[in-house]
């Protein structure tokens, strides 16, 4: 299977506080990759580099087979939903992701219907962003990531203000969109979506890998409910804690 | 190309019928408008009466001052009249240069009083500071504010190549720019034909030929200023990140940029390229004075302008920074 985002020993850091160091991973295409951290364990920080937006002060980043910095061609098979959304608070959710297709230089045939029903968004469409919720935003920002038909999906927390039928719904597009083929690369705090819906699993601990594997290598599909699964993401951030050593993070 | 023109639009429909663009370019026109009407009027009547009192320079009109001396002024109206007489050759020449000044101020607010001065009289105002500090304001806002928002991230998202977001931000603070220039002339000008024109008549001072180059000149300083400021600024926005910085650093670099140190400083080039007027003294105030500088200001302009290039030059060939 080929890996549609490769990373080998990526480091960022800001000034001399290290946020990711050496870290390596690969999301293969038509695959789930799950990553799983504390908040400020570098999670954003990785994406935003897989999505270009970031430069990484040293290693190698490989998107569909190419480098950075993203040439459009590659970019126009990225989609992505990161951090908390931002949108022009004064246009409907349609001229938001009328904008987005113009900036990405793309004509719309249709797809921005389609993306907007995708996410369950159609009824809200025509009203100004400001007005929507968290989750309908959120739900934006995953229409405006399928916008492009990716390749490669980088979604941050996307289920974050999500009410129970919006995570369904995230749930079965990440599927979907597995089964077509595309890479999908999610972060999450929710530990049973990310076993129910990942194939591989990398955590991430004070900015390194501390555990890499498919679900049933990590044996997170055996964890036994709630419980068994917040023992299962504390064990092993207990064992990136004792290597991290007694200063914790590398600042 | 196609792609860039869809780019600028979806900039132009998200950014220029915004509060902020709207309401800065009714404050220019009105901000014109109201200026027009106080220079008109003061230049008019200025004129008038130092060539009423220039008329009464004769020994008849010492004589009829004479005739009208009160009674303790302390001089006699025969010494009065011998005095008023001897120095009327210097009373006139200083009347004449008096009447010069007026007479070449009046000249250069007359062409606004035409349609096509009055364009030019906008122009002349976008590429000082009104237009400047609000081209400053509008690049904080809609580039710097892409990225304290957070709205760069979706953006970003879909187009990396900076230098399009860029350019297509650039082009759309040159159509707010000419779009104000349209609103600002079209004021001036119902202003001289509902008003002006009759209590403030000035045109008359200058001739169709005058009127053009006066026009043609502005314009096309104009234009050039406001193409390098509507980029610069937003440069400067794109590099800053902060609409408070953008504001701050910009206002403290045009205000450097315009101090009355040499005429070889930016804003005293401008100040002769645009023929500002000494005897405007508001620009003695927000604006470097007009300097008697031999050489053209095209050629003062020039190193100033291979800096900016240079210095564009080299952000876009270091470019170390993460897009956010």
């Amino acid at each position: 299977m080929s890996a549609v985002l490769s990373c080998r020993g990526v480091t960022k850091t800001y000034g001399r506080r290290t946020v990711l160091d050496g870290v390596s991973l690969s999301v293969e295409a038509g695959r789930v990759t799950g990553l799983l951290g504390l908040n400020g364990a570098g999670k954003t920080t990785l994406m935003r580099i897989a999505t270009g937006l970031v430069s990484p002060t040293s290693g190698t980043v490989r998107v569909l087979g190419h480098g950075l910095p993203l040439s459009p061609a590659v970019l126009g098979r990225v989609g992505a939903a990161l951090d908390a959304p931002a949108f022009y608070r004064w246009t409907t959710g349609r001229a938001m992701l009328r904008i987005l297709l113009d900036t990405a230089g793309l004509r719309d045939d249709g797809r921005l219907q389609r993306s907007l029903e995708r996410v369950g968004l159609d009824d809200a469409a025509d009203r100004r962003v400001g007005t929507y919720s968290q989750g309908q935003r959120q739900r934006l920002a995953l229409a405006a990531a399928l916008l492009k038909s990716p390749d490669l999906l980088v979604l941050d927390e996307p289920t974050n203000g999500l009410d129970p039928a919006g995570v369904r719904l995230v749930r079965s597009i990440v599927a979907s969109e597995a089964a077509r083929g595309t890479g999908v690369l999610i972060s999450s705090h929710q530990l049973d979506e990310i076993a129910r819906l990942c194939d591989n699993v990398v955590m991430i601990a004070r900015g390194v890998v501390s555990a890499a594997g498919t679900v049933e290598e990590l044996g997170l599909g055996e964890a036994d409910g709630p419980e068994g699964l917040e023992e299962w993401f504390f064990g092993h951030q207990d064992v990136a804690d004792r290597a991290a050593g007694p200063e914790g993070a590398r600042s | 190309m196609s792609t860039w023109l869809r780019l600028f639009g979806a900039e132009l429909r998200r950014t220029l019928l915004r509060p902020l663009p709207v309401g800065l370019l009714l404050l220019m026109a009105v901000g014109a408008t109201v200026q027009a009407l106080s220079v008109q009027d003061v230049a008019h009547g200025n004129l008038a009466q130092v060539r009423s009192g220039a008329d009464q320079l004769t020994p008849a009109g010492c004589a009829a001052d004479a005739s009208n001396l009160p009674a303790d002024a302390g001089v006699s109206p025969d010494a009065f009249y011998r005095d008023c007489v001897t120095g009327l050759p210097r009373t006139v020449e200083m009347y004449q240069r008096i009447e010069a000044g007026f007479l070449d101020t009046a000249q250069q607010l007359a062409p606004a009083q035409h349609p096509l001065g009055a364009i030019g009289a906008a122009f002349g105002w976008l590429a000082t500071a009104p237009g400047l500090l609000a081209v400053l304001v509008l690049a904080a806002h809609f580039t710097a504010g892409e990225w304290s928002r957070g709205t760069a991230v979706p953006l970003l998202l879909h187009e990396q190549r900076l230098w399009r977001l860029l350019s297509a931000k650039a082009a759309v603070l040159l159509t707010w720019f000419l779009a104000t220039a349209a609103a600002m002339a079209l004021s001036l000008w119902l202003l001289a034909v509902a008003h002006t024109r009759r209590s403030a008549p000035l045109l008359g001072l200058v001739s169709d030929s005058e009127v053009r180059a006066f026009a043609a000149q502005r314009v096309a300083v104009g234009l050039l200023v406001i193409l390098v400021a509507s980029f610069a600024a937003v440069a400067l926005a794109a590099a800053l990140r902060s609409p408070l910085r953008t504001v701050l650093v910009g206002v403290l670099v045009l205000g450097v940029l315009t101090l009355p140190l040499t005429a070889w400083f930016p804003g005293a080039v401008l100040a002769d390229a645009l023929r500002l007027q000494p005897h405007l003294t508001a620009w003695d105030h927000v604006w470097s004075a007009p300097t008697d500088s031999a050489v053209p200001p095209a050629v003062r302009a020039l190193p100033w302008l291979l800096a900016l290039a240079a210095a564009v030059w080299h952000g876009w060939r270091v470019r170390p920074r993460s897009l956010v």
